[in-house]
């Protein structure tokens, strides 16, 4: 179902086919990822110098968490990362509606993430789990777990920001898949879109394990 | 167009290969304590569950070049950041700086 007035199937002027256009978009989006790596490299780095300092303190945290509401929230990107991964495959099917269901699941799930989270927060702010100077949990009285739970702010916090405009992202793609815009052969930025949901997804698998688990 | 290796069935499959991997983390994770090296397993397990997104749903392997460079650059720098702050906080003769609180901050304990 190609749109007549698809203006993603528009040449640049600096490109000398739409193959190539299509690649050169890949490849910046996938230079865009590695810097999105290297931002949480930096706090990734930090929660392992705080729990080399703190080991016993980590361990604590870790276990005062929310494991349920982590290890839900794992499977459910798990899943919407497939649901994004085989919208690319119907668009290459030339199926773009089963493509729209499968982004709009993805953007529902994403949703259902966000969710889980708010509620992982309130109880986290019921308990005095706050980040810095605002942390009063007297479960766990320590500067130990006053770090971790510091460093679990930031890290879900920017993961959680990601996170939402993934949210927006794919359901902007979604739309765009039910009007026809991604077709067999011009269907870059609907892989960009869903390369960018997959990173989200991949941050998550490190964050859960470090915050959660173990 | 497209030379795409990857099928809607690889996808499938990797996912449930996700789903077995995120619950051996879970049960290895809660239930067994081997001090520092339950973190190790559960990253170990991380990083094939990262190869299989980025071979089964990022379609890496039809990606030139140039792409999985920027992968692997990325991962690189990031693997030694962590690896050298982590070195050099274990090798420090006196960490951490402030473990025990004065007792006038009331509030930690340790």
């Amino acid at each position: 179902m190609p749109a007549p007035d698809n203006e993603l199937a528009t040449l640049g002027d600096q490109y000398d086919s739409l193959e190539t256009q299509e690649r050169s978009l890949e490849l910046g989006m996938w230079i865009f990822l590695a810097t999105e790596i290297l931002l949480f490299a930096a706090l990734f780095a930090l929660y392992a110098s705080y729990r080399s300092m703190y080991l016993a303190d980590f361990k604590a945290g870790i276990e005062h968490n929310t494991l349920a509401f982590g290890t839900v929230n794992m499977y459910v990107l798990l899943t919407s990362s497939l649901l994004a991964a085989l919208s690319v495959s119907a668009v290459r099917a030339d199926r773009p509606r089963t493509a729209s269901w499968l982004l709009g699941g993805t953007a529902l799930l994403g949703a259902a993430f966000l969710a889980i989270k708010l509620c992982e927060y309130w109880r986290h702010w019921q308990e005095g789990s706050l980040p810095g100077r605002y942390y009063h949990d007297r479960e766990l009285p320590t500067f130990g777990a006053n770090r971790f739970f510091t460093m679990y702010w930031v890290m879900t916090g920017l993961h959680a920001l990601h996170v939402t405009a993934g949210v927006g992202v794919v359901t902007w793609m979604a739309v765009r898949a039910r009007r026809g815009f991604y077709t067999r052969a011009v269907h870059a930025r609907l892989v960009i879109g869903t390369l960018y949901w997959h990173l989200v997804d991949v941050i998550w698998i490190f964050l859960w394990p470090l915050l959660y688990l173990s | 167009m497209w030379a795409t290796h990857v099928r809607a069935v690889h996808r499938v499959w990797a996912y449930l290969a996700l789903l077995a991997l995120a619950t051996l983390s879970l049960l290895l994770g809660t239930q067994l304590h081997w001090y520092w090296a339950d973190v190790a397993i559960s990253l170990s397990i991380a990083a094939v569950k990262t190869y299989l997104v980025l071979w089964f749903f990022m379609d890496l392997a039809d990606q030139p070049f140039q792409a999985r460079l920027a992968v692997l650059v990325a991962v690189t720098l990031l693997a030694l950041l962590v690896s050298l702050t982590v070195a050099d906080v274990a090798t420090r003769r006196v960490m951490p700086m402030k473990s025990t609180p004065e007792p006038s901050e009331g509030f930690y304990q340790r």
